[in-house]
């Protein structure tokens, strides 16, 4: 009857381990999965730089310009060689009554080499009004990740 | 010195030095973000005014936190086209405004090249930039 008893037990208890068990095998999983990424992350950044969130805010306005034969750029942004977990990026640019001849213009540039974003949220807005353009090329807003 | 002992137009009056306080100091706040640098590029871009520009930006700063208002005075004879801009490594904060006055002549031939920031490998988390370009 004793031994009946222990083994009822030891039945109860190996009953209650096993979720248990069952549980710490996800456990596991996720740790070696956080393992590998950061091993991949850290092999990307071996010259690189590791960033959380790196917020960018461009706001670019060009009013009443006469340009002839040349280029304008306003609001560049570089970024190499960088890991940015979140990127959120937000633009903004207006132009308006302005004459251009022949011209380039760039507006809002975010141009990433060697660079990687895990989440990334862009939110853009260009306006052109009044304006007279002979064989000009514009680029506002422009996000290039390489 | 208990509530009770204060004079009775204190007791009753004392939220009115901490509503003025509430109004005037965000007006101090307000006033100091109105100071920038002026540049006068009218002349060209001798290094002079370059280093002007890249100093005004915060190549030379010391804080984690880099916030400048430049207004930038040029001729379309001699256009704006300056150098991109590396940061120090430690700034992590970048607020931007740039206003480049054009003053009234000649179409301009000459390139514009303005709030240009080059973050290799050492980022900001926040970078604010607003640039206006305005003719006359």
């Amino acid at each position: 009857m004793k031994t009946l008893k222990l083994l009822t037990a030891t039945a109860f208890a190996a009953g209650l381990l096993l979720p248990l068990s069952a549980h710490a095998a996800p456990q596991n999983a996720k740790q070696f999965k956080n393992a590998m990424q950061n091993a991949s992350q850290a092999r990307l950044n071996r010259n690189g730089s590791n960033i959380l969130r790196f917020d960018a805010d461009q706001n670019a306005t060009m009013t009443e310009v006469a340009a002839l034969n040349s280029s304008i750029r306003a609001n560049g942004l570089h970024v190499d060689d960088s890991l940015i977990s979140n990127l959120d990026t937000d633009q903004d640019a207006t132009v308006r009554q302005t004459a251009m001849t022949n011209s380039s213009m760039v507006l809002n540039s975010v141009d990433m080499t060697r660079a990687r974003s895990v989440t990334t949220e862009i939110d853009q807005d260009a306006t052109v009004r009044k304006m007279s353009a002979v064989n000009s090329s514009i680029a506002a807003n422009t996000i290039s990740i390489r | 010195m208990k509530r009770a002992d204060m004079p009775t137009p204190i007791r009753t009056f004392w939220f009115v030095p901490l509503a003025l306080a509430t109004l005037i100091l965000p007006g101090f706040g307000h006033a100091q973000s109105a100071r920038f640098t002026l540049i006068d590029a009218r002349n060209g871009l001798t290094p002079e005014v370059k280093q002007a520009y890249a100093e005004a930006i915060g190549t030379d700063a010391s804080s984690a936190m880099v916030k400048n208002r430049i207004k930038i005075i040029a001729s379309p004879r001699h256009g704006a086209d300056f150098d991109a801009i590396d940061l120090p490594a430690h700034v992590r904060h970048v607020d931007l405004d740039i206003s480049l006055i054009l003053q009234a002549g000649p179409p301009s031939s000459e390139p514009i090249n303005l709030n240009h920031l080059r973050l290799a490998r050492r980022a900001p988390n926040r970078v604010s930039q607003k640039t206006t370009i305005q003719g006359r």
